[in-house]
């Protein structure tokens, strides 16, 4: 039977047009990337806690009042500044745990040649 | 020796040396391990009345577990000192922790980390982790066969809103317990389990106290490790890592403006609201390190201001026991090299070496840097193989060490081969003081 088979990795962040011809049964293997550098570390900060995003938005903007009303150098500003930073860290670590949790990421560390680790850059 | 567990199975949160014994049990060991339920039930062999079938002892649940183990403590000594009691469960071993047995500790090597957040702290200490042993358990604090790493921050004597009343800072000396800190570090080095308080970074709240078993190496890592002189004594080896200022704003802006809603100028307010406390506290610690890594902007591309390419420096203290000075083809000598040539085909802007004595806060000091990125294989063989004492135990072994964090920041500058450097020269360390052979991490 005339079939074209188009097989798209589940895990794949974007996919861009890709022709189906109807006229051959071949396997249109869309070399779409499985991961890019840029799009894991993104995701990976997005996956990141919701709750922990919402908390360092007040506390910027906490930070940013505290600056307004007692002035830039003053302890109120300090101590709101250092939240934010403690928030924005906690974060980070966060995300860097997640991704080190990815099975793909750690075999990819073992060895960078494999086909499953292929990057592509747009 | 006085048994302080409960025997009818009821959990207490706090365990205090001072317990009546059970009846009847006389001079049983306290010591538990692996068959704690055979101790108990031998013991309760020894009451006068026998047990009844229906009273069965419960299977300890991890509390239980916990409790029993920690039945050997005693109050630190400086569990009171912090304001509105946050600490006042924290606890230190009154015998020598079974660890010590069990893992064949002959003594823990403490290594003290001191950084500003955002200076690469947590990259470094992935791959020291990764060094001695792949899988560390997760956790707050994470201990794994040979090491254990403790965040300072547990020792806050404020949590958040305790500051936000107080307003002070994390930075500030006030705002930590120097004294229980010391307490419980000295006698975690010498070989005592430790009930450690616990900062929890999400809420910004102290959570109650974990148990902390001795290891063979014992890093702790945070604002103040070199602060204290206590606990500055404590330390085998202590590394300081330290950033210019235009390379910490352009660090921040990558970590945190990838995220909506950050501005620059946030970011910069941050950074300079952040900057008195900082020289007040963390900076006077760097004269103490016996190894700093100082990231800089680079120096070969003028107007550089994307800050993609850095300058890294090494500086390595002499005179520290056990600690060999990595360096460039003849110690003590001045080297200025540019591997790049008619053998080494480099990309732009290439890669430029120093290394030679310095001068540093009055001690004398060995310091390698280096200029540019190294994204190649071969790049990084031909530079291994002209560095000498990094501590490798085979040909190679900082190539592929250095590959295999290639996805975490830094990995194609001096920060990552630094930051390398340091962690094979704690191994190293560990070695040389204990006596011991730590096998190295190799990869297919």
């Amino acid at each position: 039977m005339k079939a074209a088979f188009l097989i798209v990795p589940s895990n794949a962040t974007h996919f861009s047009s890709v022709s189906v011809s109807k006229t051959r049964a071949t396997f249109a293997v869309r070399r779409t990337f499985l991961r890019t550098r840029k799009t894991t570390r993104v995701a990976a900060l997005r996956m990141a806690n919701e709750k922990l995003n919402t908390q360092i938005q007040e506390a910027i903007k906490n930070a940013e009042d505290a600056a307004k009303k007692y002035g830039k150098a003053s302890k109120e500003a300090k101590v709101a500044w250092d939240f934010v930073e403690e928030l924005e860290a906690e974060r980070s670590h966060q995300a860097a745990n997640k991704q080190s949790e990815d099975p793909l990421e750690k075999y990819c560390n073992e060895v960078p040649e494999a086909d499953e680790c292929r990057v592509y850059e747009d | 020796m006085v048994l302080g567990f409960n025997v009818a199975g009821a959990v207490r949160t706090t365990a205090v040396r001072e317990r009546p014994p059970v009846c009847g049990v006389g001079a049983q060991s306290s010591r538990f391990r692996g068959d704690t339920m055979v101790s108990v039930a031998r013991t309760r062999a020894f009451l006068a009345v026998p047990p009844l079938r229906s009273t069965r002892l419960p299977k300890p649940t991890r509390q239980t577990w916990l409790h029993m183990q920690t039945s050997t403590m005693q109050k630190a000594r400086y569990a009171e000192k912090a304001p509105r009691g946050v600490h006042k469960e924290a606890a230190v071993g009154a015998v020598k922790s079974e660890a010590l047995q069990r893992k064949n500790i002959q003594r823990p090597v403490m290594v003290g980390v001191a950084a500003d957040s955002g200076a690469g702290k947590s990259t470094f200490l992935r791959r020291v982790m990764r060094m001695f042993g792949s899988d560390i358990p997760k956790g707050h604090t994470p201990q794994g066969e040979l090491i254990t790493v403790i965040c300072l921050d547990d020792w806050h004597n404020r949590d958040r809103q305790g500051r936000k009343e107080d307003n002070i800072t994390a930075l500030d000396e006030n705002c930590q317990n120097f004294d229980l800190m010391a307490e419980q570090l000295e006698a975690l080095k010498n070989g005592f389990d430790i009930m450690k308080p616990i900062y929890n970074h999400e809420t910004g709240r102290i959570d109650p106290p974990e148990l902390v078993s001795p290891n063979h190496i014992v890093v702790v890592e945070g604002l103040h490790p070199m602060y204290d002189e206590r606990v500055r004594k404590l330390l085998d080896f202590s590394v300081y890592l330290d950033l210019d200022d235009e390379v910490k704003i352009a660090w921040k802006i990558q970590r945190d403006m990838a995220e909506r809603g950050h501005t620059l100028e946030a970011i910069l307010a941050s950074i300079e609201a952040r900057k008195p406390d900082f020289e007040r506290f963390i900076l006077p610690q760097r004269q103490y390190a016996d190894a700093v890594i100082q990231v800089k902007p680079t120096e070969l591309i003028p107007e550089d201001k994307e800050r993609k390419i850095l300058k890294v420096r090494l500086l390595q203290r002499e005179g520290v026991q056990g600690f060999k000075t990595a360096y460039l083809f003849d110690e003590g000598s001045t080297i200025e090299w540019i591997p790049c040539g008619r053998r080494l085909t480099c990309s732009y802007p290439g890669i430029k070496f120093h290394y030679g004595p310095e001068s540093f806060y009055g001690a004398d000091f060995s310091t390698i840097e280096v200029d540019g990125e190294f994204a190649k294989l071969e790049e990084l063989v031909y530079i291994e193989s002209h560095l000498s004492n990094t501590g490798t135990k085979y040909y190679g072994e900082l190539t592929q060490l250095m590959l295999a964090a290639q996805n975490t920041p830094g990995a194609y500058n001096g920060t990552a081969l630094f930051q390398t450097i340091i962690a094979l020269k704690i191994r190293e360390i560990y070695e040389q003081l204990t006596g011991r052979k730590v096998d190295p991490v190799v990869r297919s």
